[in-house]
């Protein structure tokens, strides 16, 4: 079973839970008024019922390997004959974007670093790339899938320290310091661009919303 | 007709509406262009920034950033393959061909005028369809408003791709969001688990940056950078034959693109996919499509831009959303204490009639914007992810702070950007959740009111013929093509495709 199956059925799972639990909730606040007219708990467990129901439906679809396209769909949908070179085309040209000849790489990572090297314009020409690949491969910057995922756990993780730590540093201070975090120590970018653009950021913040639209911003113990 | 666009044309002309409209475009295109950053985002981080505007300003500007953002988003479909907004996502089959063969400059030339038609076109329809929209919806009572909410959550559920029941699990979802705080009918608090701040409800804005703003950042570091190139602009100037070519699809894209952009949730993605299947059926020049054709690009192009402009006409005349980021918008007037809905086009029109002339002059600057531009927008390509999407991440959260200034909003954000890259992650469609929870509290609203009225029997919904005439339209759109496939499973014969 492929990992989007178990996590569509766990996603599944966790929609019936809500749903039930939303039907048990609404009763109990009342479906119906004493006079016979809708009561609190009409709409709760109207909606409960619904994900309950479909999200039963999904699961079974999912497990018997159902599903398609957005773009089958549609033209199903409209009853028009479903195109089928559209589709694939368009996930393979919107996966070429994504290129990831280690060629075109690297060239591609040499602009990112700032060089605005003429190699970069390489990459409208190759045809190679269009046998290109989307997730699950190394990107333009030569990172796996698994360097990719762990990014995404440290950003998450980042964000949620940072908003932990606003109580006591501050809105500002809290978010340069992500800022910085990862464009410094994630992204791995040159420290002199991660510092002018973390100052550049924050400064742009504070003068629109602290000095133009007087947000006040919690303050930390720096005073600001 | 013509008095109201006078007045039109005095609100949306002031020097500050003027130029938030010009700041609203420039920001649309921007966003458009950025991998990841759609408009429903844009909007959506960018309505705390409009908080201190005049409402109709702050519309104007929010809906610059919409339109603006479909041209945009082909500039990065032709130049990169990678459409910047779901509605470009066919520009990249035949945009990147021609960029590929050195015609860049003519692809997105004829993308801005194919675009700009469409805007010209979709627009005076617009401003002579909804009114008489609203005027008939003016009658309606709590019986047909619930009829009109039904068929609003069934049309975009079965429009917002994916599958049906992924549909309607998400829009039943919404609702149920929707339901948390203070209940209309009886003034009991729900879902707030004790929480002060649950009371008021989930708030929307919240909502969207997170499930959009933070959700898409999430997804796309998952998913991996894309390459970024030096596109090759050898002229803007596109030939005669290019567009004599170009003329009959731009047109019929207009079309296809008002009709679907009219039904609440079909939305410009669909639009533009549809005009290119059938360009590609009927084109004399088929062969070409897939490896660089103009018409490729022109049609769909002005599809989604036709769309766009016609989702404002269930918007305005209904106060039912066509689509995500008319969602966004729609949660928008409701921040600025106006009420969406027939009664809009009588109470506010210098609000209406200001912002829909202000899609004229929002239009017009784009084109003069864009075609002369583009290699200019361009460059924008080359700022590395790595740096924009912390950006992103902070703008959101600010914004999401200054809306109440509470770190309960910080919080929320950051619990539906996890959704929202569950969502993406499992391709569960987010538009139906932001439907569901746009209408759930007009949904409510409408259940409570008829109740009353039947006292307690919905009975009542069956005396309105407008109400079982709209519900039976409802009826036969969710379940009308799923019988459709059943009893002409010719249409999927491999021979016609």
């Amino acid at each position: 079973m492929s990992k989007i199956v178990v996590g569509t059925i766990t996603a599944n799972i966790v929609v019936i839970a809500i749903g039930v639990a939303a039907v048990i909730a609404g009763v109990g606040y009342g479906i119906f008024a004493d006079n016979g007219q809708i009561g609190a708990g009409f709409l709760p467990v109207f909606a409960g019922s619904l994900m309950t129901v479909f999200a039963a439906l999904d699961l079974v679809t999912t497990w018997r390997g159902g599903g398609g396209t957005l773009e089958e769909l549609a033209a199903e949908r409209l009853g028009l004959p479903t195109d089928a070179a559209l589709a694939p085309a368009a996930a393979r040209t919107a996966a070429a974007g994504r290129a990831t000849e280690p060629a075109v790489g690297s060239a591609a990572a040499a602009t990112s670093e700032g060089t605005a090297g003429p190699a970069a314009g390489g990459a409208t020409e190759p045809a190679e790339q269009e046998a290109s690949t989307g997730i699950g491969e190394v990107d333009i910057f030569g990172r796996s899938q698994r360097r990719r995922n762990q990014i995404l756990l440290i950003v998450v993780g980042a964000t949620v320290i940072t908003v932990l730590l606003v109580p006591l540093l501050g809105f500002i201070v809290s978010f340069a310091l992500m800022l910085f975090g990862i464009s410094f120590l994630v992204e791995r970018q040159k420290l002199l661009t991660s510092i002018i653009v973390t100052v550049v950021a924050l400064a742009a913040i504070y003068g629109i919303f602290v000095i133009l639209l007087r947000v006040p911003l919690p303050q930390g113990i720096f005073g600001f | 007709m013509l008095e109201n666009l006078m007045l039109g044309f005095q609100t949306a002309l002031t020097p500050e509406n003027l130029l938030w409209c010009f700041i609203g475009v420039l920001m649309g295109t921007i966003i458009g262009l950025m991998p990841g950053l759609g408009s429903t985002t844009g909007v959506a981080i960018l309505i705390p920034l409009t908080l201190a505007m005049e409402p109709v300003t702050a519309l104007i500007m929010l809906a610059g950033i919409y339109y603006g953002a479909q041209y945009g988003g082909t500039i990065t479909s032709v130049l990169i393959s990678t459409p910047g907004e779901a509605a470009s996502v066919v520009t990249t089959l035949d945009g990147y061909q021609m960029a590929r063969k050195g015609r860049a400059g003519a692809a997105l030339a004829i993308a801005a005028i194919g675009s700009f038609v469409a805007a010209i076109i979709s627009l005076a329809l617009l401003m002579a369809l909804a009114p008489p929209f609203a005027k008939l919806a003016l009658n309606f009572g709590p019986v047909e408003n619930l009829a009109i909410m039904i068929l609003g959550l069934i049309t975009v559920v079965s429009f917002s791709g994916g599958s049906l029941n992924k549909g309607l699990m998400m829009a039943a979802a919404g609702l149920l969001i929707a339901t948390v705080g203070v209940a209309i009918a009886s003034g009991q608090a729900r879902f707030t688990f004790g929480n002060v701040n649950m009371l008021g409800g989930i708030p929307f804005v919240e909502v969207m940056i997170g499930l959009f703003a933070l959700g898409e950042v999430f997804y796309q570091i998952r998913v991996g950078a894309a390459a970024p190139i030096r596109a090759k602009f050898r002229d803007m100037v596109i030939s005669r034959n290019d567009l004599k070519r170009s003329g009959a699809p731009i047109i019929r894209g207009t079309f296809i693109g008002f009709l679907l952009g009219c039904l609440p949730g079909a939305g410009s993605t669909l639009a533009s996919f549809m005009s290119y299947g059938i360009e590609k059926r009927f084109s004399p020049n088929r062969d070409e499509f897939g490896k660089g054709a103009i018409e490729g690009v022109a049609a769909p192009e002005s599809a989604n831009n036709a769309a766009a402009n016609a989702n404002f006409v269930p918007t305005l005349a209904l106060g039912i959303p066509g689509g995500g980021t008319t969602a966004v918008l729609l949660g928008a007037f409701t921040i600025y204490g106006i009420q969406p809905g027939p009664l809009l086009f009588e109470n506010q029109p210098e609000l209406v009639w200001g912002l829909l002339v202000s899609f004229f002059i929002g239009n017009a600057m784009l084109i003069v914007l864009n075609l002369p531009m583009a290699p200019v927008f361009a460059q924008m390509l080359r700022i590395p992810y790595a740096y924009l999407y912390p950006i992103i991440l902070l703008t959101s959260f600010v914004g999401a702070y200054s809306v109440n200034n509470n770190m309960f909003s910080v919080w929320l954000v950051l619990i539906f950007g996890v959704v929202g890259y569950i969502m993406k992650e499992l391709d569960l469609p987010i538009a139906p959740l932001v439907l569901g929870l746009v209408l759930g509290p007009l949904f409510e609203k409408s259940l409570v009111q008829t109740s009353a009225l039947g006292q307690g029997s919905f009975g009542i919904v069956l005396q309105s013929p407008i109400a079982v005439g709209i519900l039976i339209f409802a009826l036969a759109l969710a379940i009308g093509p799923a019988i459709f496939r059943k009893v002409k499973p010719s249409k999927k014969d491999p021979a016609l495709v």
